[in-house]
């Protein structure tokens, strides 16, 4: 079932060009304090005319379709929620959701997504990050985070092209390798990990370091750099590798950007008071500087036992995070080229087991895409009465983030060249984007 | 007559039943049990048959039906739903049916007169009511609606009366018990367990909580039972915590830990034994309530939502996954 309503959402761009002030990206880098002085929305409109970025809400472990996007009350396989009206005539959501029930008709929900994985890590999990590519031997492909990175990210930018920010619930040694592997694309890409708070360790120069003395290492640094790169200027590794630390320097300079006390009290409020409500903040302010991917963990939804009391707790939050997060996108203009993903390892059976739990399942559950390119309102395909199976429209992790590229305006089908000079391309060949939900 | 030997204690009959059995009531001098169920039905079961077997038996819930109560010939059942519905037993049909709560109501509980009851929701009120006229008497309130310092909906899993009914006792997902009295509704006591308070690292997940309580024989005491804070994650294989309050004073006498989380709890009249039953993996544990120490623990079999104990406490009924048994003593 595809159900759509007429309604596009988004305040009128900003008029006031500031372009020539900020000097381009390095201007508008030189310092946080310009866009908490000057003006979040007006800075915002500015950069949201440069480039598109991404906030990937990712749901660690796995969110209860049931108990969010495809209740199924009265069904032996429905819990005990009810389903509540939304603004979107005919879908009906959680009873958990009442916040993103009233603006789902700005958001386009897939309830017939299907996959393989049923794990939190291992190579189920790198070929679902990679759409549920068969890759083989040495030809992997790049995770979506960090081709993402890679596609947005802005040439000269001293920021980093790709934050993780996670909570302390990732079980995993190791597990953030899981979900990014930037492989050939190069260091540059690989993520940022900030893990239970909320800025990175070690981003203030420490006190015996001048700055003078910093900036010489630097210079030192790169002349040795552009020295070994020089023979290898086709090498997106080595490149890569160099940019790294062209951004380290960026970040120490933009420290503030994770400092959320900048933010009016009214704001984080509306975010509350959860990790994840500050990390989505955080999010919000780093996607406005032009960091062009973020991601931001919730977790952790593993609810193999009470998965009722867990979703009771963590859905409300879950509701109250992301309703506050797009309508202040929405209120900054941001959220014309940002794209809001839902996403994770998996959804929960429809079976409730002994302990009132539902476990591991891949068949058929839901993802959400909010912003840039795509079609609020729509409701596309649909699971059967009791929710354990695709009964409309199955939507592939290759179709999704072929959806998710297309609504960027990447050509999903753009290949790279891998080490060893084989082609891959960002989603597979002959995969076709989900075309209802993009605008 | 001798007291039982726990020693002896075994599973007498079975009766199964796909879903789960949420909460138990038993019909005074009779092996006669209401269950509520998860699949929003009341069922009935016979334990004095031969081979008794779940029948369906009232039908007016929306969701799971989480309490239940004996007023007489009265049934009253608490549901998910909101509702509270009062059911003619003699002929099975609905007598009332109040939306009692804003959230789901978690549990009900009778007093001893058969007249009143009490209920608790997730609208993180506790109501009392007339149990015949099904009038509110009042609204307790003195919970916080969000866990304290995080954003988690608080919640209120267990209450009990005391036995002279003149006491409502009730505690919330912060481990904040409250004490009211029943005739004004003043707020007689408040103390806090924080070996129950399960708020992790992130303030995102409540991993421990208090499940059941009981009020000892004298009323002075309360047992709460529930699950002791544990790792990080909500994992609900315990350790199980049941802890012994002078209510009054907020002063902790006893402390007793043991495997699984313990969803019901049943003091026995003269203080012979505690019964608690775990809802996670872990064994039904007979505990001495003048010293800590386990008299008796075997395997509870199922995840146990519910507990009924007859009169003579020389029989009683585990409800739960799937399971509903009945437990002797045999000589």
């Amino acid at each position: 079932m595809t159900m759509q309503t007429p309604t596009i959402c988004g305040p009128p761009a900003h008029a006031l060009n500031r372009r020539a002030f900020l000097g381009g990206v390095g201007g508008l880098l030189s310092g946080m304090a310009g866009l908490d002085a000057l003006g979040g929305a007006l800075v915002a409109g500015e950069v949201k005319r440069r480039h598109k970025r991404v906030i990937l809400l990712w749901m660690a472990g796995g969110l209860s379709q049931f108990e969010s996007w495809d209740p199924k009350p009265g069904r032996k396989t429905g819990g005990p929620f009810q389903a509540i009206e939304t603004s979107v005539p005919g879908y009906r959501m959680s009873e958990l959701m009442p916040k993103m029930a009233a603006r789902i008709h700005k958001t386009a929900v897939i309830r017939s997504f299907s996959s393989p994985n049923t794990g939190h890590t291992g190579p189920t999990v790198n070929a679902l990050m990679s759409g549920d590519r068969k890759d083989t031997g040495n030809l992997r492909t790049p995770s979506l985070g960090c081709l993402l990175a890679r596609e947005l990210s802005q040439p000269g930018s001293a920021l980093p092209d790709h934050v993780s920010l996670w909570d302390a619930t990732w079980p995993f040694s190791g597990g953030d390798k899981q979900l990014d592997f930037a492989l050939f694309l190069g260091g540059r890409y690989e993520p940022i990990n900030i893990s239970s708070k909320l800025s990175p360790d070690g981003i203030l120069r420490p006190a015996l370091l001048s700055d003078a003395d910093h900036r010489a290492r630097e210079a030192l640094r790169e002349q040795l750099a552009g020295r070994f790169q020089a023979n290898r200027s086709t090498n997106e590794s080595v490149a890569s590798h160099g940019g790294s630390y062209h951004q380290v320097r960026g970040i120490m300079d933009n420290a503030g950007l994770f400092d959320i006390s900048k933010e009016p009290q009214e704001i984080r409020e509306r975010y509350g008071h959860s990790l994840f409500g500050q990390q989505a903040l955080v999010a919000r302010r780093l996607v406005e500087s032009g960091v062009p991917f973020v991601r931001v963990t919730d977790g952790w939804w593993d609810a193999h036992g009470e998965n009722f009391e867990i979703h009771a707790s963590k859905v409300p939050t879950l509701d109250r995070v992301m309703s506050a997060l797009l309508e202040d996108l929405e209120q900054r203009d941001l959220l014309r080229d940002t794209l809001v993903v839902t996403f994770a390892e998996m959804g929960r059976t429809p079976q409730i087991n002994a302990q009132r739990g539902r476990d591991h399942w891949g068949a058929c559950w839901s993802v959400t895409l909010t912003g840039c390119g795509i079609k609020p309102g729509v409701i596309h395909g649909s699971t059967n009465e009791d929710g354990t199976a695709v009964a409309t429209d199955r939507v592939t992790a290759a179709e999704f983030f072929a959806t998710i590229f297309q609504a960027l305006g990447i050509d999903h089908q753009k290949e790279y060249m891998s080490l060893d000079g084989r082609p891959i391309r960002l989603t597979p060949y002959n995969t076709e984007p989900v075309r209802s939900v993009l605008a | 007559m001798p007291p039982p030997n726990l020693d002896k204690v075994k599973i007498s009959k079975t009766v199964a039943l796909p879903g789960d059995f949420l909460s138990v009531v038993r019909e005074p001098n009779s092996e006669r049990l209401w269950l509520g169920h998860s699949d929003a039905k009341i069922y009935a079961i016979d334990f004095a048959e031969e081979k008794p077997t779940a029948a369906a038996a009232l039908e007016g819930h929306k969701s799971y039906v989480s309490g239940l109560g004996l007023i007489g010939n009265t049934l009253v059942s608490a549901g998910w739903d909101r509702k509270l519905i009062w059911w003619d037993l003699a002929n099975r049909r609905v007598v009332r049916t109040v939306d009692a709560h804003d959230r789901w109501i978690r549990r009900l509980a009778v007093n001893r007169a058969q007249t009143l009851i009490a209920t608790i929701s997730d609208d993180m009120t506790c109501k009392l009511w007339d149990a015949l006229s099904g009038k509110i008497i009042r609204k307790l309130t003195g919970f916080e609606a969000t866990v304290p310092k995080y954003d988690n909906p608080n919640k209120i899993f267990s209450c009990a009366i005391s036995p002279d009914g003149r006491h409502f006792a009730a505690a919330d997902d912060a481990a904040q018990v409250v004490v009211w009295e029943t005739e004004t509704g003043r707020e007689a006591a408040r103390f806090e367990a924080p070996s129950y308070l399960g708020i992790s690292q992130g303030g995102y997940l409540s991993a421990s909580r208090i499940c059941c309580m009981a009020f000892s024989p004298d009323g002075k005491s309360l047992a709460l039972a529930g699950k002791e804070r544990a790792g990080e994650l909500f994992v609900i294989s315990g350790p199980g915590l049941v802890q012994i309050f002078d209510w009054q004073t907020g002063q902790k006498s006893y402390e007793q830990k043991a495997g699984g989380q313990f969803e019901s709890i049943y003091w026995h009249p003269e203080s012979a034994w505690i019964l608690v039953a775990p809802f996670a993996n872990g064994p039904l544990c007979f505990l001495d309530p003048a010293k800590p120490r386990v008299l008796k623990e075997t395997p509870a079999t199922i995840p146990t939502c519910g507990l009924a104990v007859n009169e003579a406490a020389d029989a009683f009924y585990t409800v739960g996954s799937g399971k509903a048994f009945k437990w002797e003593f045999p000589a």
